[in-house]
């Protein structure tokens, strides 16, 4: 390569960080694309097409240009059951002197058992080398069938009990469904040598409200202005790739940044009646995380010997700066993924691929306030691929299957003889009536708020397990 | 492919389905027993609608009694003290069981903390400015619903965010004024018999809620946050900036219709046909049965 070449491989590099992917949850549970899927994740570096930009951008510029297509779903039987509750812990129904929302009056029955929801979608992807045999430039796409921009969001403790008053998953539930638009671009400077860079980007939605209720005799009728911005969140990519020993050793190494889809801002709010108060008007604020991609750092190594290539890839996680749906740290803990993949060239033309994958959960045992349920996963996969010559192009269909299945675990709620009040900061379960609560119409002690009282969906306790099964096909044409 | 490599490729995906056939496990039965409650409170509730069955007209004139509790850390160690409130309150209804408060303070006694009680003279009580909040009403029976938002009272300082801003520290801040008309920053407290005298100002924040209890009474409970800072003081331990809290949950507060309608007390003694604070003071706050400070309410809980 000749330096003036060399010098606009790094210029290219660079301006990339400007491009690039976004928010990637499906690609990072499932793997990118049918081959990645069917090696349960593994084998970033022998990646050189549009997936490629996911897990390893630079491994594009080894690799044809090429368009490809691919249909996915999965069906999410991860289920959480909860334990029976004891007698003794609802919130009192004391009538007009109750002084908290008694348990009856839940919208929403606790379910023994609960379930997430599966995912489909599209994915689309193209490599092009703009006619520079040293650069290529791609994009990826997961278009979820059940919508773009979706944004759900749960509480964590005790106060989920006023709305679905069950546990969801804390990542691999709604989350999955997030579209994902990924940029990327790759130099390869010398020939055993590429780096790729871009940016990851995710919905950044600001919003402020102002409502007035006209009359506190009918709150169903509020005049209310929206004003509502969506921007991007941005994190950047930066991987770089080598293949030795005329090809039969890759390896690449990727870190991706931090990113979050959010939901930010707040309502004013005037009620006809506060007027002249402090409390006109109000303020109600809203952060919402309905995404949080952590930090992550992915090595991957694949070695090729004849018809055969193995991968084994390694990727660590900093979920401990993990936040949750109401945008709190969780106090999850980072892990670090393995994932082992085989792809055997049965005939020219023909593959057939497996491996072997296990992802540690983050969270910790939920016995105090908090219910996040997830669980550590070991991941199977299989899948076939096969070209095809049509009307004169080569096709590569793949096809994969993914079994993911949940190492099943419990937890038990620790049982206190004095459990603190539900006031901000208590990481303990908590009594959501006071001890000393006073009925407000005799003004006299109340022995239903002796001892904990709590609605607490987690609630003595509760399990997870089960399993996601995932599949998919694709094609690819490479020119 | 090869029956070889089948069996290579099965063989895992077999594993995994038999790991994954169960769903989750049996969820733990946990460590809670049951437990059971006796009935007083029902048997309390049905005494008092048996015994209180008119309504209750919010209009007039009545008198409002706070209690509430602060915990004061003394070498390490917390111990409380007890404010009881007496205010004199006007409520004017509108509809949809709006009611407007406009109430202003009488009397603010506390308990001492290890024999030294803060005295709040009238000088203080009397310059503290009127306070007008909104409550909502959920009926006039007995047991309907009785809510406020949330009331905050200032002591010798203006806020332009009266809620978030906030306190000053230093006695030069422009947001502090003399309240009391004494010649020293914020309000005047005096400390024992006359020992030192610290000026403070004050925000205190309180939501109370509760229930119709008759016709000329509502009473119930309530939160409070007050947050005090010492400008200055003539010396000793009066110039001791002391961490304080306010236990959650133990407030409390009720409204007795004094006007002498309704078949409410009459407490226009002087009969010159207007209720004063010199008239609620003669009440005194006895009738309510305050509370004698328990500094095992000042236990932190939590994690």
């Amino acid at each position: 390569m000749r330096p003036h070449s060399r010098h606009a491989a790094w210029l290219t590099a660079a301006l990339s960080l400007w491009q690039a992917p976004a928010l990637a949850d499906e690609f990072g549970a499932f793997g990118a694309g049918a081959r990645a899927a069917a090696m349960s994740g593994a084998g970033a570096a022998l990646l050189d097409d549009s997936y490629a930009i996911y897990a390893n951008p630079s491994g594009m510029a080894f690799g044809r240009p090429g368009l490809s297509v691919g249909f996915s779903g999965a069906v999410n039987r991860l289920t959480i059951r909860l334990a029976e509750r004891p007698a003794g812990y609802d919130l009192p129904d004391l009538g007009a002197s109750s002084p908290a929302v008694p348990s009856r009056y839940r919208l929403h029955p606790r379910g023994a058992e609960s379930r997430a929801p599966g995912v489909s979608g599209f994915t689309v992807g193209a490599t092009i080398s703009a006619g520079v045999d040293w650069l290529r430039l791609g994009v990826l796409t997961f278009i979820p069938t059940t919508g773009i921009g979706n944004q759900n969001s749960f509480y964590s403790d005790e106060r989920e009990q006023y709305f679905s008053n069950s546990i969801p998953q804390a990542i691999y539930g709604e989350r999955l469904s997030t579209q994902q638009i990924l940029l990327g671009s790759s130099v390869r400077p010398v020939r055993w040598l590429s780096i790729g860079a871009g940016l990851r980007f995710a919905i950044e939605t600001k919003t402020h409200n102002d409502v007035f209720v006209p009359s506190q005799a009918n709150n169903s009728v509020q005049y209310i202005d929206v004003r509502t911005e969506n921007g991007v969140d941005t994190a950047p990519v930066l991987s770089a790739a080598t293949r030795l020993l005329d090809d039969r050793l890759r390896a690449s190494f990727t870190w991706r940044g931090e990113l979050q889809q959010s939901l930010r801002g707040g309502n004013t709010v005037q009620i006809n009646g506060f007027q002249g108060t402090p409390q006109y008007p109000f303020t109600q604020p809203m952060n919402l995380v309905s995404e949080h991609l952590p930090h992550q750092l992915a090595l991957s190594a694949a070695w090729t010997q004849g018809a055969v290539s193995a991968a084994v890839d390694a990727t660590w996680s900093q979920w401990s700066r993990y936040r949750d749906d109401i945008d709190q740290l969780a106090g999850f803990h980072d892990t670090v993924a393995v994932s082992t993949g085989l792809e055997a060239q049965l005939a020219p033309g023909s593959f057939v691929r497996g491996g072997v994958g296990y992802r540690p959960s983050p969270t910790p045992e939920q016995t105090g306030r908090t219910n996040y349920a997830d669980n550590s996963t070991w991941i199977f996969g299989l899948g076939l691929g096969q070209a095809v010559t049509v009307a004169g192009m080569r096709l590569d269909l793949a096809a994969f299957g993914q079994l993911q299945a949940a190492v099943p675990r419990t937890h038990t709620k620790r049982a206190r003889s004095n459990p603190p009040d539900c006031t901000d900061g208590i990481t303990a379960l908590c009594d959501e009536l006071p001890d000393d609560t006073r009925n407000p119409a005799t003004g006299k002690p109340m022995p239903e708020a002796a001892g904990l009282q709590t609605g607490n969906p987690g609630f003595p306790g509760w399990s997870s397990g089960g399993f996601i099964l995932a599949a998919g096909v694709q094609i690819s044409w490479r020119y | 492919m090869s029956r070889e490599t089948l069996r290579l490729v099965a063989s895992p995906l077999l594993a995994s389905l038999a790991l994954a056939a169960c769903s989750a496990p049996e969820p733990p039965a946990g460590e809670f027993p049951p437990v059971s409650h006796d009935a007083a409170v029902a048997e309390d509730a049905s005494a008092r609608d048996a015994s209180a069955s008119a309504e209750l007209v919010p209009d007039g004139t009545w008198l409002v009694w706070n209690e509430t509790s602060t915990c004061v850390k003394v070498l390490s160690t917390e111990l409380e003290s007890v404010t009881e409130t007496l205010l004199l309150a006007k409520l004017e209804s509108s509809p949809g069981g709006v009611v407007r408060v406009t109430s202003r303070a009488c009397l603010i006694e506390q308990t001492p903390i290890v024999g030294v009680a803060t005295s709040m003279p009238l000088a203080l009580v009397e310059t503290i400015p009127s306070t007008s909040y909104v409550a909502l009403l959920g009926g006039t029976a007995p047991g309907s619903a009785y809510t406020t938002q949330r009331v905050i009272e200032l002591w010798g300082l203006r806020l332009t965010e009266p809620e978030i801003e906030p306190l000053p520290k230093d006695a030069s801040d422009p947001r502090v004024y003399d309240q009391d008309h004494d010649g020293n920053p914020g309000v005047t407290l005096v400390l024992g018999d006359g020992q030192c005298s610290m000026y403070v100002v004050q925000r205190a924040i309180a939501e109370w809620s509760g229930a119709v209890e008759s016709a000329t009474r509502i009473a119930g409970t309530g939160s409070n946050l007050t947050r005090q800072v010492v400008l200055g003081a003539t010396g000793g331990f009066c110039s001791s900036q002391y961490q304080t809290r306010n236990p959650p949950g133990s407030a409390r507060f009720a409204l007795e219709r004094i006007d002498g309608l309704h078949g409410a007390l009459d407490l226009d003694t002087n009969h010159d046909g207007e209720l004063d604070c010199a008239e609620v003071r003669a009440y005194g706050t006895a009738a309510f049965g305050p509370r004698a400070p328990d500094n095992a309410r000042c236990v932190a809980g939590g994690d």
